[in-house]
């Protein structure tokens, strides 16, 4: 679709709306022009509700009903017209209320059947005298009985930008010179206008605004987290720092390995960052604090790092491989975010591997080694490991009945992948887009059929029409307007009684001020003695309209100023409108504008079909029923909705895929070490416990998997088949009293260090974000229960005890 | 159970070498930042999470927010 319409990709939309339709009709036009001079910034600029063809043929678009009703207000309006046409200023108003109080002093009509204008001029003119803002609206007036003729007060213009790839945010500098035209065009609240800017383009800039909104303090937090943790630990500054140093070394080789290999991150893939800093942790924390405790035992700093090596290097072995082959099973999946970060952190996985057992040691070594330190283990545990080993039973028990409760819930597991639902709905862009959705036709959440040829088109469209899930179907068909004869024959006939009144021979020029001030005057009296001594509204507006002018009349030459303008310039606006309406002409497809052709038939003869769903656009069901409604009737789709419910399906199923591979790797690697088929259940067994819990959680808490949070699942993976390693590499060594050990204490803190710096990101004012933090930091308190508490329960008494004491 | 991959030499060999190791992570560390400060990319648009370029067969269906229809 990209490629028959490449108009159409990386657009931005800008809306204009204004206090009345004259307002925003000539913001919107001025502001077009601006934007269409400055090519730096622009590369196309349309107005997809206005120009030349729209003006003109407009009234075609609506109802015969509706026509005659427009008409029928223009033709009894005449009386007023006439003289505005003929004199589009203050004067020309006044000659014009002046005339029809005259006919309310003759009895030709009843005054408070003009009671509307008057009362409408009564309003502009007393803000005038008061010194406040009120637009005037000439349309609102007349179009006030027919709604045809009532153009809205929001305007659209769509620029596509001249986007710069070497900024984070492409579209930023066509944004901001949409901001500098409209201010430098004085399009402000203060002049009853609003400029907003949304489509694809800002959106995604601000996507990344609001990521680096509270950036800063949600990386200090994070730091001082990580720092903290890690400081309770290993209880030692320097081991601090050769943590830090060695995790920011690997973080920048693995983020150049990811550049080299694949070529660019992605908004997934990019979560590297706290797969690389979770696993780095882990590996550092179980070298540092086994080396604290080889120190406790007498070891001098380089023997009590070799002898800590020595003790873990099997079980860092096996879990880097494991963790590696799990995220090598994201390879083979459709979902290139995850296969993507797959590479990235399986690269990492070395890399931080080889950093722990070669700068970590030598930074050790280089900043000198701290006095022995005691408390290597978890002494303070001794009671909770009695007591698991008590109630060992209760506790699986217990696991299990969690376990099958998080099941049971599992059908409840929300996956909202919209993307937009991942932005922070307080960005202007968004707002923009909002306010913007709020009219169903012009909701985002359409699909795009592309047709081989026009005749198709007519046929699809007539087939998606008739479907419930659809509201309608918009195609180059749409633009050539139906039952065109009845309906120009009205325009014809309210043209020919209009067109000497629209029309004049003779324009008045711009009248003096003291012209100003005798046609104020002069109108004050003949409204006063059209009003009498009448309590209708229509007299009653008629002796306030004529204070006013009296008033006006005795003030300021600018506050006359100031009235005439506010009058003429909507005044403009209109007459000009009614002139183009009058001009309807037959349309058929060969009468269409070439740039709009453009936008719906390619040269080869394709057609864009665009289909609108039924019901509320924000409700993902629908949307769903909507999208396969429309591909069961073609598959050449595309459209948010299509690539939504695509990516939903890609998503889940490289998952599934991407877990059994893991899980059929991991357990044939695990096996070939262990070559014990329970100690490949017990390692794996925790991980898919806790893999449930975390998703039992997101259903209680009502927090959807999307795409920015499911990549805490690679994490609780990866963390969780490390942790569970080590537990049951110690448990098979013969150790005991497990939660006491050194082991507990690395882990622990490991998992701590990595929940509390990353969970830190639910600070964020990105909701995407957030959210990834909010589920990191709920599968990170799992996986340590599941690690401390049921792995223990689960493998109860050491299997050999002739082995090392204290793992 | 298979012996561990002689982590516990490659230890050793660092601790013995401390300032060869040192210099070699400075090395590693600068030609790092150098390929990231050239090559740093990033795709913000979330269809290329989900489909792969190379394919090409996804171009009709990645999302892309319309605003059109604006005329009716």
């Amino acid at each position: 679709m990209e490629t028959a319409f490449p108009q159409l990709r990386d657009v931005m939309v800008v809306v204009v709306d204004g206090a009345t339709p004259e307002l925003a009709e000539d913001a919107a036009t001025r502001l077009a022009q601006k934007l269409a001079g400055d090519t730096a910034h622009f590369r196309r600029v349309s107005r997809p509700d206005g120009g030349e063809f729209f003006a003109r043929e407009g009234l075609l678009f609506s109802s015969p009903a509706d026509v005659a009703s427009a008409t029928r207000a223009l033709v009894d309006a005449q009386p007023l017209l006439g003289p505005l046409a003929a004199d589009p200023s203050l004067r020309g108003v006044t000659a014009a209320i002046g005339t029809m109080a005259d006919g309310a002093a003759s009895g030709a009509v009843s005054l408070d059947r003009i009671d509307q204008p008057l009362s409408a001029l009564d309003a502009a003119s007393a803000a005038v005298l008061a010194g406040r803002t009120a637009p005037f609206s000439w349309q609102a007036l007349f179009a006030s009985k027919g709604g045809a003729l009532a153009p809205p007060k929001r305007r659209l213009i769509l620029v596509q930008p001249v986007l710069d790839f070497t900024d984070l945010m492409p579209g930023h500098a066509a944004s901001d010179a949409v901001r500098a035209a409209s201010a430098a065009l004085g399009l402000d609240a203060a002049h009853g206008l609003g400029v907003q800017v949304t489509g694809e383009v800002p959106l995604a800039d601000e996507e990344f605004a609001s990521i680096a909104d509270n950036i800063g303090l949600v990386a200090m937090i994070m730091l001082l987290a990580m720092v903290l943790t890690l400081w309770f630990a290993v209880r030692s500054a320097r081991l601090v720092a050769a943590i830090l140093l060695t995790i920011v070394l690997g973080l920048l080789i693995t983020m150049a390995l990811g550049l080299l290999v694949v070529g660019r991150f992605n908004l997934i893939s990019v979560a590297f960052i706290p797969l690389f800093v979770g696993l780095g942790v882990d590996f550092c924390i179980q070298i540092c604090v086994r080396y604290n405790a080889e120190r406790a035992d007498g070891a001098l700093p380089a023997a009590a790092m070799v002898q800590a090596v020595e003790a873990l290097e099997r079980s860092l072995a096996l879990a880097a491989a494991a963790i590696f082959l799990g995220f090598a099973a994201f390879l083979p999946t459709a979902y290139v975010g995850i296969a993507e970060l797959g590479v990235i952190a399986g690269m990492g996985m070395i890399v931080t591997l080889a950093l722990s057992l070669s700068l970590l040691p030598a930074l050790v070594l280089l900043f000198g080694a701290d006095r022995s330190r005691r408390d290597a283990g978890l002494p303070g545990l001794a009671a909770l490991d009695r007591w698991l080993t008590r109630q060992r039973r209760g506790v699986l028990w217990s696991f299990v009945a969690a376990l099958a409760l998080s099941v049971a819930l599992l059908p409840l597991v929300g996956f909202d992948f919209n993307p937009l639902h991942l932005r922070d709905p307080h960005g202007a862009a968004m707002m923009a887009l909002a306010d913007l959705t709020r009219d169903p036709d012009r909701t985002p959440e359409t699909i795009d059929v592309l047709a081989a040829s026009p005749a198709q088109a007519r046929a699809l469209a007539a087939r998606l029409s008739a479907l419930p899930e659809v509201s309608q179907v918009i195609s180059l068909d749409s633009f050539v307007p139906d039952n065109q004869p009845p309906k120009l024959a009205q325009i014809a006939d309210a043209a020919l009684l209009l067109d000497v009144t629209l029309n004049p021979l003779d324009i008045a020029p711009p009248p003096s001020d003291a012209e100003l001030i005798a046609a104020l005057q002069q109108c004050a009296a003949k409204l006063r003695a059209a009003a009498g001594s009448g309590q209708g509204a229509g007299a009653r507006h008629a002796r306030a309209l004529a204070e006013d002018f009296d008033r006006l009349a005795r003030g300021s030459a600018a506050q006359r100023s100031t009235l005439s303008a506010r009058l003429a310039m909507p005044l403009g606006v209109m007459l000009d409108q009614m002139r183009a309406a009058l001009q309807a002409a037959p349309v058929t497809r060969a009468d269409l504008p070439p740039e709009l052709v453009h936008d719906w038939v390619t040269a080869d003869g394709r057609a864009r079909l665009q289909v609108f769903p039924k019901g509320d656009t924000a409700d993902n069901r629908v949307i769903r029923r909507f999208r396969d409604a429309v591909a069961g009737v073609t598959p050449a789709i595309s459209g948010l909705p299509v690539a939504t419910q695509a990516a939903a399906g890609t998503v889940a199923l490289a998952f599934v895929e991407a877990g059994l591979l893991a899980l059929v790797l991991v357990s044939l690697l695990l096996y070939a070490m262990l070559r014990d088929a329970r100690e490949v259940l017990f390692t794996l067994a925790p991980v898919v416990l806790s893999i449930f819990l975390t998703l039992g959680t997101c259903v209680l808490i009502g927090q959807p998997i999307n795409f920015a949070n499911i990549i805490a699942f690679p994490l609780l993976l990866g963390v969780g088949t490390a942790f569970h390693i080590y537990f049951v590499m110690a448990w098979r060594g013969g150790a005991t009293e497990l939660l006491q050990s050194s082991l507990a204490r690395a882990v622990l803190f490991s998992a701590l260090a990595t929940g509390s710096a990353f969970g830190s990101l639910w600070l964020s004012h990105h909701p995407g974000t957030a959210s990834m933090g909010k589920i990191l930091m709920i599968s990170l308190v799992w996986t340590l229960v599941c690690a401390l508490i049921f792995e223990p329960a689960l493998l109860g008494p050491p299997q050999r005890r002739d082995s090392i004491k204290n793992q | 159970m298979a012996r561990g991959a002689g982590m516990t030499r490659i230890v050793a060999l660092c601790l013995r070498h401390t300032r060869m190791t040192l210099l070699v992570a400075l090395v590693l560390a600068l030609g790092a930042a150098w390929v990231v400060t050239q090559r740093f990319a990033m795709s913000t648009d979330t269809a290329d999470l989900i489909w792969r370029r190379s394919t090409g067969a996804s171009t009709s269906a990645r999302w892309k927010p319309r605003f059109r229809n604006c005329a009716m």
